[in-house]
């Protein structure tokens, strides 16, 4: 087990605060402290090779999360271990090991090429010169930033400097690496490079990944299981596709004729959402009917020219988890 | 040195800031002017020929050396951590394999590296060249340099015990300039310690900030002694635990917003 998360909590205190300056000099006689409860009582374990997505709304506690498993914030109770530390009490031989990313905070030297920032890097990681050269190398041709790298980063564009983000969060050679929000306003293209390039850290280089987002289509493509986290508790933990099965309730078919039919009919638990000419949609009710059934009907009864199964998108899977 | 590399890494990405480095060179020796006339116009229309035990050239050379220390010792991060909370990048110093202090300081070393071309060699050539600051011992000038480092790390260990500050205050800027004004009073940048009357003296020698600038100076002048040496690493000691429990507890409150 690389991670390992019992129970763990973080409170908040905050204070209100009316608004003006009335409220501002009240406040400053006597403050009313209110806790907010950021992360309740979670236990969870990570496995060495896993990729695991973390999905929630905004401010289910995914981050507050995140921190405290990188030894950034202290924990109001609860125990976590990773690679055997516990981050926020063995902070500083403890980050050594793993790789961060804030996808909206950037730890490259804002008017410098991002060759300097990883050099400087590897005076605190305290990286071995051959070792240096020879990641960087790979890295730099897995991401293909051989001529970013020289340029200032304020005059990259924001996929060219995630990139060189993921450079410096890979330089010493993590085992795990906690991507907090990676591809936070990337274009579509940029988004699929992280994510192959992630698949690769993930496969051929064994490196545990926890990934934190609100795009579900990162999740989608990249994680087994997943954690769904609201209000701070964890309400679903196992893989992806339990967690489609158990609150998908209906699949859609789409169906291309080589003919056209006037009337379609079908069996009992499907019902047709839309047709046009050569083309039809079907909608099955998982607790009646199955799909399986449903093709085999189509087969027999139609001249089919083609036939595919829509998986639901995730984002609709999580509406419903919140409405049951 | 371990991390001689880091404060080597730091300097060279400093110097992106080529004019900001090149108007901080010239503002010294500015300094060392304004300070020449004012003195020499005391001294004549005043008539004397020593004020407080010092003369004419003793007064130049003291202010001399005060920019040099101040040069080599000053740390103001307090302001740089304040925005490295407020901005979120705390967070990323906090993922780094050593404390954000040892961070900072060896910025530090490496921001004094560039110092001593920019500031210090240009600074004695000019006051040895043009005011007429007097040169001295080469032992003294070896007592110059300890007391000019003790003075360095017990400036850094303060910023950053001030600094610390700015995770409950969150805005500390008033807080920096007062300290920057008592520092240069109490440390006798002002002026030196023996033209204050001797109550606010006495007061003066008891608290830990002469060793910030007119300790090094006087040792420079050959007036210091072992006394001096182990009550300035008392201090040292005294500023280190300051720092060591606030950022113990600042760790701890820490929110880490901004991210």
């Amino acid at each position: 087990m690389i991670i390992r998360v019992r129970e763990l909590r973080k409170e908040f205190k905050t204070y209100k605060k009316e608004p003006g300056i009335i409220g501002s000099l009240k406040s400053l006689v006597r403050r009313r402290y209110k806790i907010k409860v950021a992360v309740d009582d979670i236990s969870f374990d990570v496995k060495k090779g896993e990729f695991l997505g973390f999905i929630g709304p905004n401010g289910a506690g995914k981050s507050t999360t995140i921190k405290m498993l990188t030894g950034i914030l202290t924990p109001t109770s609860g125990e976590a271990k990773v690679l055997g530390f516990v981050p926020w009490k063995q902070r500083e031989k403890y980050v050594k090991h793993i790789g961060v990313i804030f996808g909206q905070k950037s730890q490259l030297w804002w008017d410098l090429p991002p060759l300097d920032t990883f050099h400087l890097l590897k005076e605190i990681y305290e990286i071995d010169e051959k070792e240096f050269e020879e990641r960087l190398e790979r890295l730099v041709k897995l991401l293909e930033v051989k001529d970013v790298q020289k340029i200032p980063v304020r005059n990259l564009s924001l996929g060219e400097r995630m990139k060189c983000e993921f450079i410096t969060a890979l330089l010493h050679d993590p085992k795990v690496l906690f991507l907090d929000e990676p591809t936070i306003g990337l274009d579509v293209v940029a988004k699929e490079n992280i994510r192959k390039f992630l698949m690769l850290m993930n496969k051929r280089e064994k490196k545990t990944i926890i990934l934190t987002t609100h795009d579900m289509s990162d999740v989608e493509e990249l994680c087994k299981r997943v954690i769904l986290i609201d209000k701070g508790k964890i309400i679903y933990d196992g893989p992806l596709k339990k967690l489609k099965e158990k609150f998908v309730e209906n699949k859609l078919v789409e169906v291309e004729f080589s003919k056209e039919y006037k009337e379609i009919f079908l069996p009992e638990g499907c019902s047709l959402i839309y047709s046009s000419k050569y083309k039809a949609g079907i909608e099955v009710n998982l607790k009646k009917a199955s799909v399986s059934s449903l093709i085999t009907f189509l087969l027999n009864n139609f001249e089919v020219k083609d036939l595919s199964i829509k998986e639901p998108k995730i984002e609709e899977v999580i509406r419903k988890v919140y409405e049951s | 040195m371990k991390r001689w590399g880091l404060a080597k890494a730091i300097a060279s990405n400093a110097m992106a800031y080529k004019l900001d480095f090149v108007l901080w060179a010239i503002l010294h020796p500015l300094q060392i002017a304004v300070y020449y006339f004012l003195w020499v116009s005391v001294y004549k229309y005043g008539g004397l020929e020593y004020v407080a035990g010092y003369s004419l050239n003793n007064m130049i050379t003291y202010y001399v050396l005060s920019i040099v220390v101040g040069a080599l010792t000053w740390v103001g991060i307090e302001e740089e951590i304040e925005e490295d909370i407020v901005s979120g990048n705390m967070i990323q110093k906090m993922t780094k394999p050593m404390s954000v202090g040892e961070y900072f300081f060896f910025e530090n070393i490496g921001y004094k590296l560039l110092a001593v071309p920019l500031i210090v060699v240009p600074t004695l050539l000019l006051g040895y060249l043009l005011f007429g600051a007097q040169l001295t011992s080469f032992p003294n000038l070896l007592l110059f340099s300890l007391f000019s480092l003790i003075a360095m790390v017990m400036n850094f260990l303060l910023s950053l015990t001030v600094g610390a500050l700015a995770f409950w205050m969150k805005k500390i800027h008033s807080l920096v300039r007062l300290k920057r004004t008592a520092f240069f009073l109490l440390s006798g940048g002002l002026f030196p310690l023996e033209l204050l009357p001797t109550g606010v003296r006495a007061l003066f020698d008891l608290l830990p900030f002469k060793y910030l600038l007119y300790v090094p100076i006087k040792a420079y002048f050959g007036e210091v002694g072992v006394e001096h040496f182990l009550l300035s690493l008392g201090w040292v000691l005294f500023t280190y635990l300051c720092y060591k429990l606030i950022w113990r507890r600042a760790y701890k409150q820490f929110k880490g917003v901004g991210v």
